[in-house]
């Protein structure tokens, strides 16, 4: 990181640390039923005579907050990893296949096991990842280089998109139930089911920070990188596993939440450079973007509610395209 | 650096077919040769991104056995495609050090003053804090060049460095390899279609023909035996001014 970028985001990391404290804050003290700052600071913990406001902290707002935490993190993290290794600013997990594998296995399930729903997010995990490496295998066999990946991806989400839509023809029950997976929601997510996930997102994180300087060097180009020391090949590798393993593990829990991943890249580009510093501020601005977007969703038709998928696109699209025309001319 | 016998072919058609040259250590090196000769391809063998059969050796160790990082410390490379990213001049500069840098490690104290030197020695330190991507061509050239200058290697190729500069800051840039060659002791190689500059300024002037070298040598020798006639159609003139020999080529 630049001495310039090192000043602005000595104020920046704490604006958003505690942009999201605020924004998880709010998650907590506000949805479809009412409580008063007072009893939501008693149920979260868990004092005496605030049983059912605390039954509803724990059972549903806790958990939807750490979701909703988890899923932008994920996505937003996996989206910068992608637009990273294929130099293509459009790329998101659906391009490596997490959506269509994920929607693939699940109307699998939804269709052959239909009375199996608990295994629903190991199958999304499962067919996000296994897709990913059969689109990365695919690619190596021309080169593992951008376009080919970028290609591949395209041809193999072609196959698995036709697939879902014969399953969803056959049988309309199987419709409706993969339609809620499909626009993506956090309602009934539950504590334990998030714990891999976190690991998962957590690692992968790490990780990528980890090999952010080299991440770096792609953005000179293949043989420029290649001239510089790094094993491009390899390195492209690492980051679409660690990108398809945090997607596939918000897919798990969350469905398919597009948006957040395609998106809080370009936000995090616009306030900061080099992949360490842009990664930071995605899995933030992600964070915070989740977590106030599921928040809308519970109380802007309360006691209903709409998916945080729907919110994003509606809230997220028209505030992203502000942002682009205000910044025209300035990139 | 030593070439052996280097062979590429491109599907059934030969691109380089028996290269043979060496290096002068401490010296500018200019390559010349029609498009489509085979020089990029002879850049991109050493960078390690074409695959050859042959020997490329440095100081008797062949390039083929070291790993990237090994090669990266050694010589250091500007393609002829530059992109532009997004990054700030300082930013990219310190790129240069990655071959020296473990997984996930920060920059030393040596790292810092490698990417000062660079900087002070290519004269972009103004440019500081600019964006790659907000610079001119010429500009963006020279902060590549301090980029492969952190790299602190003894050799360096640079593949058409002039496309995107005018005459005078082509002109500075060159005087600029020359000086590295000679006060900073860097054996340098630069592929260049600017006849005037590499026969101004090389110590040593290798051509190409169809994917041999032709000639290895002196400018003016490389005059004399009419390389630049058989090449280019162009002959070669030598004029001393005020002690400074200065090149003009006329039309055969």
């Amino acid at each position: 990181m630049s001495s310039q970028v090192k000043k602005r985001m000595a104020v920046v990391y704490p604006l958003l640390v505690g942009l999201l404290v605020l924004s998880c804050a709010l998650s907590l003290r506000y949805g479809s039923s009412g409580m008063g700052l007072k009893e939501a600071v008693s149920a979260l913990l868990g004092q005496e005579g605030y049983q059912t406001q605390t039954l509803i902290m724990y059972v549903i707002r806790v958990p939807r907050t750490l979701g909703a935490l988890l899923a932008g993190i994920g996505l937003s993290v996996s989206g910068v990893l992608l637009q990273t290794v294929t130099g293509n600013d459009l790329a998101a997990p659906n391009i490596i296949g997490v959506n269509a594998g994920a929607g693939f296995a699940v109307i699998m399930i939804l269709y052959f096991l239909p009375l199996s729903y608990q295994l629903l997010p190991f199958a999304a995990f499962a067919g996000a990842f296994a897709t990913t490496m059969v689109i990365v295998i695919a690619s190596s066999r021309t080169g593992r280089d951008k376009t080919s990946i970028i290609l591949a991806g395209i041809a193999f989400t072609a196959v698995l998109n036709a697939a879902i839509s014969l399953l969803s023809l056959l049988d309309t029950d199987v419709l409706s139930s993969y339609n809620a997976f499909s626009i993506g929601g956090l309602s009934g997510v539950k504590t334990e089911a998030l714990a891999v996930p976190a690991v998962l997102i957590g690692m992968s994180l790490i990780i990528s920070l980890m090999l952010s300087r080299q991440l770096g060097l792609l953005a000179l180009g293949d043989s420029m990188a290649v001239s510089l020391g790094v094993n491009v090949r390899q390195l492209r590798l690492a980051a679409l596993l660690l990108a398809s393993a945090s997607a596939a593990a918000v897919v798990s829990f969350a469905g398919l939440l597009g948006f957040v991943g395609l998106v809080v890249p370009h936000i995090a580009r616009r306030i900061t450079t080099g992949v360490r510093s842009v990664l930071i501020t995605s899995a933030l601005c992600g964070g915070i973007l989740v977590v106030l977007a599921d928040l809308v969703g519970r109380i802007i038709a309360a006691p209903s509610e709409l998916p945080v998928g729907i919110v994003m696109a509606m809230i997220g699209a028209p505030f992203f395209f502000v942002l682009l025309l205000r910044q025209r001319g300035g990139r | 650096m030593n070439f052996q016998d280097i062979h590429v072919r491109y599907g059934n058609k030969p691109v380089l077919n028996g290269v043979s040259f060496s290096l002068k250590p401490g010296a500018l090196t200019a390559m010349i040769g029609r498009n489509g000769c085979g020089k990029s391809t002879l850049v991109g063998c050493v960078g390690g991104t074409v695959p050859y059969t042959g020997l490329i050796t440095e100081n008797g160790l062949p390039l083929a056995g070291m790993t990237r990082r090994e090669r990266a410390r050694l010589v250091a490379i500007l393609p002829q495609v530059l992109l532009s990213p997004h990054v700030t001049v300082e930013e990219l500069i310190g790129y240069g050090r990655n071959p020296y840098l473990p997984f996930g490690a920060r920059f030393s104290d040596h790292d810092r003053q490698a990417v000062e030197w660079a900087a002070e020695i290519t004269e972009v330190k103004p440019l500081w804090e600019k964006y790659v991507d907000r610079l001119s061509g010429g500009e963006r050239q020279k902060v590549y060049l301090a980029m492969i200058l952190a790299q602190t290697t003894p050799l360096l190729l640079l593949d058409e460095p002039s496309t995107y500069m005018d005459p005078g800051y082509e002109y500075g840039f060159m005087q600029m390899l020359s000086r590295l060659a000679h006060d900073e002791r860097k054996t340098v190689l630069v592929v260049t279609h600017d006849l005037t500059q590499a026969f101004t300024v090389a110590d040593q002037i290798v051509a190409m023909e169809d994917g041999k070298v032709i000639f290895c040598g002196s400018p003016e020798r490389c005059a004399a035996e009419g390389i630049t006639e058989r090449l280019f159609r162009l002959k070669t003139h030598f004029v001393l001014e005020d002690g400074t020999r200065n090149t003009y080529f006329s039309q055969v």
